[in-house]
């Protein structure tokens, strides 16, 4: 791998972690000391833990067997576009806080200012990962519908407008209020500060 | 103490009872010796012996074949004369030495009669039992009821009975020693299976230290073998995944019809289902994770808007309850337990009725749906893994009976209950009990069933 990776450089690696011979994840750490190529996972173990481990040590994705072409191709396009994008929109950050709440994108969690866990979709993970990536700025509803799009596993074809509802009673506080707001005829605003980290 | 490990339990038992035998033998025959200093106050002894004087006399002047009916008259009430032609062996019994020579003492005339004045340990209140010599050799026979007997008879009541009930707790203290290795066992394999094996320490009779080790061994192999049968189910449904993967990637790139490859797809689709479901099977019985605060409502509308994202044919899935309602739970067991209860509604009934809510004593999740419901006497079974229900067959749906395992295992592990039970209006009510200790940070961790 290493010979091929000097003699033609790669935009992203797929990388299994169960390999013959040697650890996916050793091999992974090696790769990270050398360069910030993105990689994304794939395992067998299907289990949270190894997804939680894999997005830990700093993977760009996690893809669990069996997949299809597809899905493949739509995580490889999502990181290698996020990697695009991040650099100007989050500088690299994979934790967030604003309002009280944590988001963290290596371990895909949101929780509270007390800790506890809080369940979010896939799609609305990545809505509200865009949201915290561009806070306080109006980004548009078509925007938004294009973002989601890219999430070709999720295979929902609810409009932008359920998923922010959805995403607003989660998040609301005890008045009911939420740090979403509407922007009439443009689109959708995180009203808060957010901290990086 | 090692010496004495080597016992056997009958050697035991054996020793527990010669020794109580002895030491009751020793304190009987003690006992009996004291039995000697018992007295009568003087007085009684006086009228007791003057009393005997009389009679002896008037018997001593009365033909044979008067003396029978001239003993019943001569007794009375405290005083009961028999009279036998023949000596008769004495009445068995503990002789009052004591108690003779105080009548001897208060008679001298009596001491021809050879007077034996006894008590019987058996027939203690008959009170003093005696019999004294005729000149002709025949014996007169007297019980004597003083209120002064009594307790002569009380005390030696018990000091008869004392030892004996000491002895016979004394033999149960060392019985009960000696069985104590045997409780410990039968505590031992109620939790066989069930965590870690914990051997326990080989003591007590030989024959239990053998039966320990026995058992020591037995708890490694179910344990080994349980270990292997988790390791085997999760190899299975690891190693298929790859070869599966393979025939995905694979596919995509073959030329072949439309319809092959939808097939093709949903058969996929359906192996990796099943083999999804037995790894969440087997990872519940290993899982480990700590407990945690979860927004359980959060969870819960998650899973319901998942699922009806997912419905092909427009199944309604609809949440009801708080926004927000944190409980200390695993969050990946809970989220099973939930989303297998809602994907059953989604897939059996129809539809799935989803509501959460804190009550005083807990949390309670309700699932319910419209579909046939479950047939009454299948309602043990469906809790069983591998089990699935005609109706389930019947739909042609795919999966391997683990759903409802699943979610009971999940549910126990973090303290709860499930029960199943058919709505009178029809459909399925699905209840999750969560205790009130899911709701406090501090709350005890529950053992695994």
């Amino acid at each position: 791998m290493w010979v091929l990776l000097e003699g033609a450089p790669a935009d992203l690696i797929v990388l299994d972690i169960m390999l013959p011979g040697t650890s996916g994840i050793d091999l992974f750490r090696k790769l990270r000391r050398e360069s910030d190529i993105p990689v994304i996972f794939v395992s067998a173990r299907g289990s949270e833990e190894d997804r939680v481990l894999g997005l830990e040590l700093g993977a760009d994705d996690y893809l669990a067997k069996p997949f299809g072409t597809r899905e493949l191709l739509a995580r490889i396009g999502a990181v290698l576009r996020r990697g695009r994008s991040e650099s100007e929109d989050s500088g690299g950050a994979r934790e967030f806080r604003f309002d009280g709440w944590h988001l963290s994108l290596a371990r895909h969690e949101l929780r509270t200012r007390e800790g506890a866990l809080v369940d979010l979709t896939g799609a609305e993970f990545d809505l509200l990962a865009t949201f915290v990536c561009q806070p306080q700025r109006v980004i548009s509803r078509q925007r938004l519908i294009e973002l989601s799009r890219m999430r070709l596993s999720d295979s929902s074809d609810r409009s932008i407008d359920v998923l922010v509802s959805r995403l607003r009673r989660k998040l609301s506080d005890a008045h009911g209020q939420a740090p979403i707001v509407t922007v009439r005829g443009i689109g959708y605003m995180l009203t808060t500060a957010v901290d990086r980290a | 103490m090692s010496a004495l490990q080597q016992w056997g339990l009958s050697a035991r038992i054996f020793a527990t009872l010669a020794l109580v035998l002895m030491l009751d033998f020793a304190v009987n025959a003690y006992l009996f010796e004291q039995a000697n200093s018992f007295s009568i106050p003087a007085q009684e002894a006086k009228a007791l012996g003057g009393e005997l004087v009389v009679i002896e006399r008037q018997m001593n002047q009365t033909p044979s074949p008067q003396r029978a009916g001239l003993a019943k008259r001569l007794g009375h009430g405290a005083l009961q004369i028999d009279w036998l032609a023949q000596d008769q062996s004495p009445v068995s019994g503990i002789q009052l030495g004591n108690i003779e020579e105080q009548l001897l003492r208060a008679q001298p005339a009596l001491a021809e009669a050879r007077v034996q004045v006894l008590i019987s340990p058996l027939r203690v209140t008959d009170g003093l039992t005696g019999t004294m010599m005729l000149a002709d050799g025949s014996t007169l026979r007297f019980r004597s009821h003083t209120h002064s007997v009594w307790p002569l008879v009380i005390g030696h009541l018990i000091n008869f009975l004392l030892p004996t009930t000491a002895f016979a707790l004394l033999a149960w203290l060392l019985t009960y020693a000696a069985l104590r290795p045997l409780r410990k066992l039968v505590r031992a394999s109620l939790r066989v299976g069930t965590r870690r094996a914990q051997p326990i320490d080989v003591v007590g009779p030989a024959e239990v230290q053998l039966l320990i080790r026995a058992f020591n061994s037995m708890q490694l192999r179910i344990d080994a073998l349980l270990d292997a049968n988790t390791q085997t189910m999760l190899a299975i449904a690891h190693d298929l995944r790859t070869p599966l993967t393979r025939m995905r990637l694979r596919m995509d790139t073959m030329v072949i019809e439309d319809e092959d490859r939808q097939d093709l797809e949903s058969d996929m689709a359906e192996i990796r289902d099943l083999l999804a479901s037995l790894q969440s099977f087997v990872e519940l019985e290993s899982d480990e994770a700590r407990r945690e605060p979860v927004d359980l409502a959060a969870m819960a509308q998650t899973l319901v808007d998942s699922a009806e994202d997912a419905q092909e044919h427009g199944e309604r899935a609809s949440y009801h309850g708080p926004d927000r309602l944190v409980v200390y739970a695993r969050p990946l067991a809970l989220r099973r337990a939930i989303g297998n209860l809602v994907e059953n509604a989604l897939r059996y009934g129809g539809g799935a009725r989803l509501s959460v809510s804190g009550t005083p004593f807990g949390v309670t999740i309700t699932v319910e749906d419209d579909g046939p419901g479950i047939p009454p006497e299948s309602m043990d079974k469906v809790l069983q893994p591998f089990v699935r229900l005609d109706y389930a067959r019947a739909r042609n749906t795919s999966g391997m009976g683990l759903g409802l395992a699943i979610v009971e295992r999940a549910v126990q592990a973090e303290g709860g209950t499930l029960v199943l039970a058919n709505r009178p209006s029809g459909g399925l009510r699905a209840l999750i009990r969560l205790p009130q200790s899911c709701r406090e940070p501090l709350s005890a961790t529950f053992p695994y069933k």
